[in-house]
């Protein structure tokens, strides 16, 4: 049984008396335990919104997220409260999302402090030293201020602030996008070893594909609030299907100067996400679009027994007639 | 031999002062651009790459200051100019697009407006001739509807057609040499890719020259034809992409590829950090972190050594050659 099963959430926010965003529109998967999933898309696909949601920051709409069974979406918020430290987060930003004026050892004893009570001071802080450790840390930092470390110690102490409850899912929105190449490299491995040690589930939150391609088992891609593509990572990234994953992806650069990819260009840019649209988000942008694609919404359909695409042109013949 | 050279940056030096004292930010940058080069300048936080690019384009602002050196633009000393001397090459000659389009354009001035500005700026011109120049440069660089642009304001673009404004805008006088401080690092990749094949073409295809600056590698090895890799602010490996990308010399350069994430690779970071940039090192300032440094290389800085005219490395251990890259 998958551990998060999140199905077919909705978001829809509205700004002032301005028109209605649907950030997240009708967004159905599911991870199992042990393994990650990864979301890709650019600004305006809806990734963090559900990140955010799945965290129960945002609820949603409509849809149901069933965590080990559970709907969070039907849980009072004492219920919700218990299940808090049971999935926790990483953000971008290490330095916004820590306070600058606590100490280190009170960032990562906060948590401990809400969800933990049972534990003395003592306890605490040997739990707070323990984690600090295994994040490549230690005891040295516990009386530093985030403003004194680097950006890769600084994201370090968020990894420890989400690890110390032992949580069993962490949700890692864009963790590494504001660290340094060679940093960047020894926090994913340090991801990496975590997940296997604590056996930690993951929702990886990402804009870029060479990471996601290096993290994670499985990847959907998302544009303007919806799912286009879902599949196998490698599968995915090596042959996308979706004519906006295929746009998405050949516009990845490669390290490797031997290795260049031509363009395929989407028309234009991402339209405005408070344009209502009856039919696919990508008409309008799209090389091989159907006039029935503007129609109706076009559900995400199985494309081979790993992967499934929402787009007309690649649906099995018996659903199109 | 000078004239093909249309920039010479020499022992270039910028620094910093600070309550703590002061940081020595670029520490002695030389090279050189010739006509069709697209040189990128790469490297992590704190390399002094974007510190370079600016003490170039006159814009170093205080608490910084250029220390040292000399930067020769068509033969003609950059370094020391009155700002209105400076203003004479700048914005004509030489060209400058920076990370933010929104913090290049004015947000209360229509875009028409600041296209005048722009153009008065170095030569004499009408309204009308504005509008003329305006549109014809919105169109070259790509934008569908460009009256519509003109009679806006920056904040009513995406951000993707802000830069592609900013671009048109510092190509207006036809420049020499464009100067770019991560022009897409803001944008989405699917635009960051419509950007750069936009601009790089616009270098091609006048026999225009581009510095590059940049932290990513992918950027360096698709658009890129020279290379010049920087830490704690010295240049420690230069030479065509490929040479670079394919058979790095110096540690750092093969650190930094090894970061990359690479289908069915693991990838490998650094640990510790840079030196401390108040009190200089007198060695090599990546020794520390080095895994094949000696007793040598805490102790003299090595220079940047060439075997092949235009290859060099800071080292005093460098790496093998592959020879099959030696000469691409």
């Amino acid at each position: 049984m998958p551990l998060l099963e999140v199905e077919n959430i909705v978001k829809t926010f509205r700004r002032g008396g301005g028109p209605e965003v649907r950030a997240v529109d009708g967004v159905s998967f599911s991870i199992e335990s042990g393994e990650t999933l990864s979301l890709i898309g650019e600004s305006g696909s809806g990734k963090s919104t559900i990140g955010r949601i799945v965290l129960g920051l945002e609820p949603p709409d409509e849809g149901r997220i069933l965590f080990d069974g559970q709907d969070l979406t039907a849980m009072s918020p004492r219920e919700l409260r218990a299940l808090r430290s049971s999935i926790t987060a990483v953000f971008q930003e290490p330095y916004e999302s820590l306070n600058p004026r606590m100490t280190v050892e009170a960032i990562v004893g906060e948590p401990l402090r809400l969800f933990r009570r049972e534990l003395s001071a003592a306890q605490r802080r040997d739990r707070v030293i323990a984690t600090l450790e295994e994040v490549g840390l230690g005891e040295r930092v516990l009386r530093r201020h985030p403003g004194d470390l680097s950006g890769g110690q600084q994201q370090r102490v968020g990894i420890a602030r989400a690890l110390v409850v032992d949580p069993r899912m962490i949700v890692l929105d864009e963790p590494t996008s504001s660290l340094d190449l060679t940093v960047r490299a020894t926090v994913l491995n340090l991801l990496r070893e975590l997940q296997e040690r604590h056996a930690l589930t993951y929702l990886f939150i990402s804009h870029d594909i060479a990471t996601v391609r290096y993290f994670s088992r499985s990847t959907g891609v998302l544009y303007l609030g919806k799912v286009m593509e879902y599949g196998p990572t490698h599968e995915l990234i090596d042959e996308p299907r979706h004519p906006y994953s295929v746009g998405l992806l050949s516009c990845t650069l490669s390290a490797d100067p031997d290795v260049s990819v031509p363009a395929q260009r989407l028309e234009g840019d991402t339209p405005s996400p408070t344009t209502r649209r009856a039919g696919c988000p990508l008409v309008g942008r799209c090389p091989v679009e159907l006039a029935s694609c503007s129609a109706a919404p076009v559900p995400l359909m199985p494309i081979s027994p790993t992967r499934s695409a929402a787009c007309l042109r690649l649906a099995p013949t018996e659903v199109v007639a | 031999m000078t004239e093909s050279r249309i920039l010479q940056v020499e022992a270039l030096r910028v620094a910093f002062e600070t309550r703590q004292g002061t940081v020595h930010a670029v520490n002695g940058v030389d090279f050189d651009v010739r006509p069709g080069d697209v040189l990128g300048i790469v490297g992590e936080s704190g390399c002094g790459k974007s510190a370079t690019l600016r003490a170039i384009a006159g814009l170093t602002q205080p608490p910084g200051e250029v220390t040292g050196g000399s930067v020769r633009f068509a033969d003609r000393e950059l370094v020391g100019l009155s700002r209105r001397s400076l203003r004479q090459v700048l914005g004509k000659d030489i060209g400058f697009i920076s990370q933010s389009p929104f913090g290049a354009l004015n947000p209360i001035l229509s875009i028409e407006a600041q296209f005048r500005n722009v153009i008065r700026a170095h030569r004499r011109a009408t309204k009308r001739e504005c509008r003329e120049i305006a549109l014809r440069a919105l169109t070259d660089v790509g934008i569908a509807g460009p009256d519509r642009v003109l009679g806006g304001y920056a904040h009513q673009l995406s951000g993707g057609m802000a830069q592609r404004v900013v671009i048109a805008m510092a190509m207006v006088h036809d420049p020499r040499l464009l100067l770019a401080d991560e022009p897409t690092t803001a944008l989405d990749v699917t635009v960051q890719r419509q950007i750069l094949d936009l601009v790089t073409g616009l270098i091609a295809e006048a026999g225009r020259s581009m510095v590059l600056v940049t932290h990513d590698l992918s950027v360096v090895a698709q658009y890129c034809t020279r290379v010049l890799v920087m830490y704690a602010g010295r240049p420690v490996e230069e030479g065509t992409v490929r040479q670079v990308f394919k058979s790095p010399r110096h540690p750092y350069t093969q650190a930094l590829l090894a970061a990359v994430p690479r289908v069915g690779e693991e990838i490998r970071g650094l640990s510790g950090g840079l030196p401390d940039l108040i009190d200089y090192p007198v060695g090599c300032p990546y020794a520390e972190r080095c895994p094949r440094a000696t007793a040598l290389c805490a102790e003299e800085m090595p220079a940047m050594a060439s075997c092949v005219p235009g290859r060099a490395a800071a080292c005093h251990h460098p790496l093998e050659e592959v020879a099959s890259y030696a000469a691409s």
